[in-house]
């Protein structure tokens, strides 16, 4: 350890201002408060006076009231210290600009204030923390980097990977029925455009609005929790800077033989059971030729006489080796490749600063034929007019644009398992489908187009694209009016285009379907109700925000110990969306040529297999949506001599989503909290501790939920009625003239602490939510002829802990430093309108239910097999029983197993960061506790589908003495669809999904003391994510994360580089 | 103090903004404010024009193979099918209901508006509504309540007769009696205010409700009403199809909205589409070869299968249940040789109707004896309203006059048997509707 030693500076004040009392010795200390080391060459700012100190002791006369000191240094974030009279001794701790931590300001998007004066619960992730990862979508670099927030990727889709990436709460769930998505403030206002629209390279800090009193100036929008996002800005007086960062992920390719499935074999000779038992004659017989199977359609051969025993078992024996997961990895699959290049410039003077950007991400998702290009640009510019006037102004800009194919393996329509798809010369190959081979093959008139299926043509011919725009322009000033009083004027005008196009040409199968089907023939001529040619589908979108704030900001210190800080505004948004869609039809893409069909009259089908039937008005749609918000909103914060601090704040909201009578009954949402800073007192003398600060808040904050409304509603059809040509419309919601607003009401206990040189620092929140008037979709009597209406209906309780607790284990050249972040969240529903009846309909669905988690897992009670038969066996009353009928049906709530909850109660991370010289590492492993998931097995109702079948069917029970090996039912055929909903809700597919795991690592190398004066710094790295579990508890090999896929998360490698000059 | 300007001004210019609150979050919602939004309600087809089917479910004119009974999923459907319809089995109650909520809103939703709409258009919205309500209390009464004669028993349970859509009000089940007479009565109210026949097929006129009264009072054995209305409608509009013009080489021979339609109602059934169900073999059977709807009605499909093709919906899965002009004779016809002095009429009304559907010059003679005429006349009905859902009441009915008809199934080596007059005709009522409201189940 390096000792300490004191720069003491003595500065000298003469003013009218202050009443000298005499001169007085106060040591100042300037270190990097991450090595401790002692820094020289610093400004430091007394009162707007700068004066610039190298090395010596000055002294400070001491003046008798506060004195607001600031410390700069090149390369280190601006530090702000308050200096009375009591004191003896000050310390600057100088953090690195690029790991400004606790420096930043506390962003609400209202105001920013110092986090020493904060009452509420708040996290902020620097920049440093926001670039430890890759993805291109800021959202997903939160997991495992904050507490309280709780990631869902249980609908990971490996067809469609980011369509989760938004499914996240802060501090469990406030909504029943609505969303329970945060809201999400870029800068100044609410970003209602999809978040992937933001280059994370953009972003400075993140700040998170956890509790009452740190979201509730947002009010009703803010029930779920704010996201405060600050872009980077030029800072005044600093010099020219242009960074470059570029990087690119490789993610490995989804394999699909981790998906449970019997072999094609077994599958196979499960078709050959069902054709003797006669499950498919109806298929055989049906006058639309619904697709068989080619073993059916041999088999049926073989039935009809055209076929020997011989020949049957030979051609069926070629299927049995052929898994079309094969051909799905080979042909429509790939390692994932992602790359971003980013770059900037920033910069000030006296009189203005500004923050340039560029971004181009491109992504290549493991489907083939998906490419999106992000292209980012951003201009944002400060004028600083005088001492009392600043303008900002920012514009972004964003561009998307990529190709979308959909048809991934489990999209769409199952395929048998035996499809041979490409054939050896990587030609497309037909499979069964749509219509039966032997109808197809059977057809001899030759003015219809080919009508077979070839899934790998489908994706050779894919023409489907998507691009969209948006442009958002802020603009804001503010004004000095007095020396405590600011006027601040804020708006932002944003407009968004989408675009959407799928021409499926004539290759394609659904144009050449529709055309053979609209086609008919009378002695040899062919009328085609579809015209032959392309069919274009289009859509399009359009939307606007506007919003416009004026805000007046006060500051004012009064006699020496007192200081009073408010604001007060008044906000109005209006957001408008429209979108439609049309379809052309024998769409010539060339010429743009496209033909009029007749939508309105039946027209007869090919053979009569579809009976008559009219195009109507398919892929034809418009609509538009209209929000406004008028809000007034204040706050105001006390401090007493920088140890005491109570905080209220207030808002009140009228919106047009509910009408006039919900608005009016709407009281305004307030918080309050208070804050005592007891290291400030002079009663504490522990020296060794920094920062000791408790702080309590109460309040409230809302959801707006649009999907109900007070009056009652009807909603138009987008077309008429089919025979008579008349404007129709659906009631949507019965009146309910007591509809209110969600409230949801956080009381939150907190704890800041830090020791000297932060060698253990962090925070610890406990808090109570409870959220009322939920809306919930409660069931009524059908009788009313509504089975089931939205209303305010339920209340939850939640409680929780989020524990965030850093500590530096080693510093100096070698440094290690560690995160823990931890985090409870339990909500119990506490009052929920009804009841529903059976039992049962918790198992097959995660519903609220008083008095339970508000995600809770249930099952049947099991009691094993039975050793005769292999069937499953649960418990009526306390009797084993196979009565699954009764079982389903009669099992009240209280006599089903309850698991826990289907959400992790407990989850965080622990992370390292080692650096040594030039080297550093940082590993994050991230932990979920104490919840539970339904594991996929065989769903005997699916038997006989082409859906595949799990490979629990392998070992199910198949002779007496096989239950002691296992839990699979035996299969009986026809399938009893009790016994099969029985076995899927028993308590033995039920397992805990509690894991540890290798979240990520990451190594980087920073090359210093480059010769080069133009190279500031330059930095390479390597990233890695989804590295495996350290432990889990199930011992299935399921990736608990996301149950229903057994692929599992990608594991992912991403390495970049970094320049700065 | 300049704060607090500031701060008035912003809350008078929140007052203000009452205007730009006013705006509709979704061009596509509306709060029911117009005429048009109560006809577009009204002209909702696959509420109002979709009553239950399951009359014919439950009837003996179509028989499954047992591959079939086996491959239908839903549980519901299988029951209905061995007339097991259980309390988890909703098989019409919720979606019946779920019509007369929409009624009821109409009916609000136009007295709320009343001073905005003209007099006529007023009364025809609502008449319009009431036609609506009536016709799903009728399905209802026919499906959850036992038969009834008009006479005795009239204190057994019928429906609750939910004329309120407010969700807070329960209503009890009301007696069979008290149930008629409100479907009734709303009827015989609202004739007046529609015009005699609607321009349009699915709404209804006075020539609908008519025709509907006369089902209503048949099923419950009123002969002399029933002859009545009917004769009312026929009077108003005699002419009907000559089958034997009909082009039979079309797959559905009956145009949509032929000129006998008085009001189209239709509905599916997964029992009774094409490719599902066959015609009962007996009932086929049946059909002279002078008949022209042997060969309208069906196609045969080897083995003696025979298969439905004769919807009025002009569909093979989408069944006919609205009246018809072949309906309102064949109502008449009954009756009239219920009454005194009008076999006559009678008579000379169903050579029209038999011309009109056997080939030309070869209808049936009209027999002497009493019983004869009479037997058929009620084959003649079941022969013309094959899957148009009124087998069911019909058989309600004829049961209580002594005529025991029993349907039976088959499926694999078991037999299901519907006796006559069994409590089983009145089916159970859904589980969550007795939980909710406490309403009697039907005894079993």
């Amino acid at each position: 350890m390096e000792s300490i030693v004191k720069y003491v500076l003595c500065l000298c004040f003469c003013g009218a201002l202050f009443t000298v009392y005499g001169q007085q010795r106060v040591s100042l200390t300037v270190k990097d408060s991450l090595t401790g080391r002692l820094l020289e060459g610093y400004n430091i700012s007394i009162n707007g006076k700068t004066i610039k100190v190298n090395k010596g002791n000055i002294e400070l006369h001491s003046p008798d009231k506060p004195v607001e000191l600031i410390c700069t240094h090149v390369g280190y974030g601006r530090k702000k210290l308050f200096y009375h009279s009591s004191m003896r001794h000050l310390v600057f701790d100088m953090l690195p600009a690029e790991n400004q931590l606790e420096e930043v300001q506390i962003n609400t998007g209202y105001q920013k204030l110092s986090k020493e004066r904060q009452t509420g619960s708040f996290e902020v992730l620097s920049k440093g923390e926001i670039q430890r990862s890759v993805s291109s979508n800021i959202l997903t670099r939160l997991e495992d980097m904050t507490t309280a927030i709780s990631f869902d990727r249980r609908n990971y889709d490996i067809n469609n990977p980011n369509s989760s990436d938004g499914n996240l709460d802060i501090r469990g769930i406030s909504s029943i029925s609505g969303s329970n998505s945060p809201l999400i403030i870029v800068d100044n206002f609410p970003y209602e455009a999809g978040i992937e629209n933001i280059n994370p390279n953009d972003i400075e800090n993140i700040t998170i609005l956890k509790d009452a009193a740190a979201s509730s100036i947002w009010g009703a929008k803010a029930g779920n929790g704010v996201i405060v996002i600050t872009t980077k800005k030029g800072k005044k007086g600093s010099r020219e800077s242009l960074n470059f960062s570029s990087n690119l992920s490789i993610g490995a390719k989804p394999d699909l033989f981790k998906l449970k499935q019997i072999s094609s074999s077994e599958f196979i000779d499960m078709e050959i059971l069902l054709f003797d038992k006669g499950y498919y004659n109806n298929q055989i017989s049906n006058k639309k030729r619904p697709a068989l199977s080619p073993v059916i359609e041999l088999l049926q051969l073989r039935k009809e006489g055209k076929l020997n025993e011989a020949e049957l078992g030979e051609r069926i024996n070629t299927y049995r080796d052929i898994d079309s997961r094969r051909d799905y990895m080979d042909y429509f699959y790939r390692n994932s490749f992602d790359q971003r290049y980013a770059i900037d410039l920033s910069g000030g003077s006296d009189v203005a600063s500004h923050y340039v950007s560029l971004g181009v991400d491109r992504q290549n998702p493991a489907l083939r034929g998906n490419v999106t290009t992000r292209y980012t640009f951003n201009f944002s510019n400060e004028l600083y007019l005088g001492k009392k006037a600043t303008v900002q102004s920012r514009i972004s800009y964003t561009y998307h644009q990529g190709t979308d194919f959909n048809d991934g393996y489990g999209a769409g329509l199952p395929l048998y398992p035996y499809a041979k798809l490409v054939g050896e010369n990587g030609a497309p190959l037909a499979v069964n489908y749509g219509y039966s081979r032997r109808f197809l093959d059977g057809i001899t008139d030759s003015g219809l187009l080919d009508w077979k299926y070839r899934p790998y043509g489908e994706l050779q011919i894919n023409d489907q694209y998507q691009k969209s725009r948006q442009l958002l322009f802020d603009l804001g000033m503010t004004y000095k009016i007095t020396r405590w009083l600011g006027l601040e004027a804020r708006g932002q005008y944003g407009t968004s285009a989408g675009k959407q196009e799928k021409l499926n040409g004539t290759e394609s199968y659904f144009t050449r379907n529709l055309i053979n089907l609209y086609t008919t023939v009378k002695d040899g001529l062919y009328t085609y109700g579809v015209p032959k040619g392309g069919i274009l589908n289009r859509s399009e979108s359009e939307g606007q925000t506007k919003s416009f704030r004026i805000q007046l900001n006060q500051d004012k210190n009064f006699a020496e110990k007192h200081r009073l800080t408010s604001l007060m505004g008044f906000e109005v948004r209006s957001l408008t969306n429209s979108e439609d869609g049309t379809r052309l039809y024998c769409y010539e893409p060339e010429k743009m040529l496209f033909a009029s069909v007749d939508q309105i009259a039946l027209l007869p089908t090919y053979n009569n297999i579809g009976g008559t039937a009219s195009l109507g008005t398919d892929g034809f749609f418009r609509d538009r949506t209209v929000d406004r918000y008028v809000s007034i909103y204040g706050n105001v914060s006390y401090s007493y001599r920088t140890k005491i601090d109570i905080y209220f704040s207030s808002r009140k909201d009228a919106s047009n989503l509910f009408g006039a009578t919900t608005n009016g009954r709407w009281s305004p949402l307030w918080s309050t909290g208070m804050a005592w800073n007891i290291h400030r007192e002079n009663f504490f003398k522990a020296d060794w501790i920094k920062l000791l600060k408790v702080r309590g808040s109460f309040g409230y904050s809302g959801n707006v939920n649009r999907n109900t409304s007070a009056y009652s509603t009807i909603e138009y059809a987008s077309y008429l009625t089919p025979y008579t040509s008349l404007p129709f419309a659906m009631i949507v919601n019965p009146p309910n003239p007591s509809l209110r607003w969600e409230r949801v009401k956080t009381t939150n206990i907190g704890l800041d602490f830090a020791t000297k040189d932060n060698r253990i620092s962090g925070s610890l929140d406990y808090y109570l939510k409870n959220a009322y008037d939920l809306l919930g979709s409660s069931p009524l009597d059908p009788t009313t002829g509504i089975s089931e209406m939205t209303i305010n209906s339920a209340n939850t309780k939640g409680k929780g802990l989020d524990l965030n607790l850093r500590s530096r284990n080693l510093i100096g050249d070698f440094s290690w430093n560690t995160a823990l972040l931890l985090s409870f969240n339990k909500v119990v529903v506490s009052k929920y309108m009804q009841a529903v009846k059976p039992a049962m309909s918790y198992i097959q669905q995660i519903k609220p239910i008083e008095g339970q988690l508000a995600y809770a897992v249930f099952s049947y009670k099991w009691a094993g097999l039975n050793p005769e038969n292999g069937n499953p066996m649960g418990y009526v009353g306390h009797e084993k029983s196979e009565d699954w009928k009764n079982i389903i049906q009669k099992t009240e709530l209280n006599e089903l197993v309850l698991h826990g909850s289907a959400r992790p109660l407990w989850f965080g991370s622990v992370r390292n960061d080692w650096s040594y010289k030039n080297i550093q590492v940082s590993a994050n492993i991230g932990f979920r506790f104490r919840y539970y998931f339904r594991k996929p097995t065989v769903n005997y109702a699916q038997i006989g589908t082409w859906n595949p079948v799990h490979a629990d069917f392998s070992t199910r029970w198949q002779h007496p003495g096989d239950e002691i090996l296992t839990d699979i039912p035996s299969f009986t055929y026809p399938n009893n669809s009790y016994r099969n909903n029985f076995f899927n809700g028993a308590a033995v597919n039920v397992m805990r999904g509690d894991h540890i795991r290798l979240a990520d690592l990451r190594l980087a190398y920073e090359l210093k003391g480059i010769k080069s004066k133009r190279i500031q710094s330059l930095s390479v790295f390597l990233y890695m994510t989804n590295l495996g579990f350290i432990w889990r508890a199930n011992n299935a090999g399921i990736d608990p994360m996301t149950p229903q896929n057994e692929i599992g998360l990608p594991k992912t490698v991403s390495m970049g580089v970094n320049v700065k000059l | 103090m300049k704060t607090y300007l500031i701060f008035l001004v912003a809350l008078m210019t929140f007052s203000g903004c009452g205007k730009f609150l006013e705006e509709k979050p979704r061009q596509k919602l509306a709060t029911i404010s117009t005429k048009e939004d109560l006809w577009a309600l009204l002209n909702n087809e696959n509420i109002f024009n979709a009553m239950s089917l399951v009359g014919e479910d439950l009837s003996d004119n179509y028989y499954l193979t047992d591959n079939t009974w086996n491959s239908i999923a839903n549980i519901s459907f299988r029951n209905k099918y061995t007339w097991d319809v259980t309390a988890n089995d909703d098989v019409a109650w919720s979606m019946l209901y779920h019509r007369v909520y929409y009624a009821n809103v109409v009916l609000e939703s136009a007295g709320a508006l009343r001073d905005k709409l003209s007099d006529s258009d007023y009364k025809e919205i609502v008449a319009t509504a009431k036609f609506y309500r009536s016709l799903s209390f009728f399905e209802l009464m026919t499906l959850f309540s036992l038969p009834y004669d008009g006479k005795s028993n009239a204190d057994r349970l019928g429906i609750p007769l939910r004329t309120s859509s407010d969700i807070n009000v329960k209503f009890k089940r009301s007696d069979i009696s008290a149930s008629y007479k409100q479907i009734i009565g709303d009827l015989e109210e609202c004739v007046e205010d529609l015009p005699l026949l609607s321009q349009i097929k699915t709404r209804p006129g006075k020539l609908a409700v008519w025709a509907l009264l006369a089902r209503v009072y048949l099923s419950i054995g009123q002969y002399t009403q029933a002859f009545e209305y009917s004769r009312l409608v026929i009077e108003q509009k005699p002419e009907l199809l000559d089958y034997s013009t009909v082009d039979e080489k079309k797959d559905n021979p009956f145009g949509r909205y032929n000129v006998e339609v008085i009001h189209a109602t239709s509905n599916y059934s997964q029992l009774l589409t094409r490719q599902n169900c066959y015609v009962d073999t007996l009932l086929y059977a049946g059909y002279g070869d002078d008949d022209c709807r042997k060969k309208l009605y069906f196609v045969k499909e080897g083995d003696n299968k025979v298969r439905f093709r004769g919807s009025y919906a002009q569909d093979n899965d989408i069944q006919f249940t609205g009246s018809t002009i072949g309906e309102m004779y064949l109502i008449l016809v009954e009756s009239s040789l219920k009454i005194s002095g009008k076999k006559d009429d009678g008579i000379k009304r169903l050579n029209y109707f038999l011309k009109s559907r056997y080939e030309t010059g070869k209808s049936p003679d009209i027999p002497y004896g009493e019983e004869e005429l009479r037997d058929l006349i009620l084959s003649e009905r079941r022969k013309e309203l094959v899957f148009r859902n009124r087998r069911y009441e019909d058989v309600k009915r004829l049961n209580l006059e002594g005529y025991n008809i029993t349907f039976t199934r088959k499926l694999a080596d078991r037999e299901y048997l519907l006796k006559p007059n069994a409590l089983a005709y009145a089916l159970l009522i859904p589980l969550e509707a007795i939980n909710y409201s406490g309403i009697i189940q039907n005894s079993r």
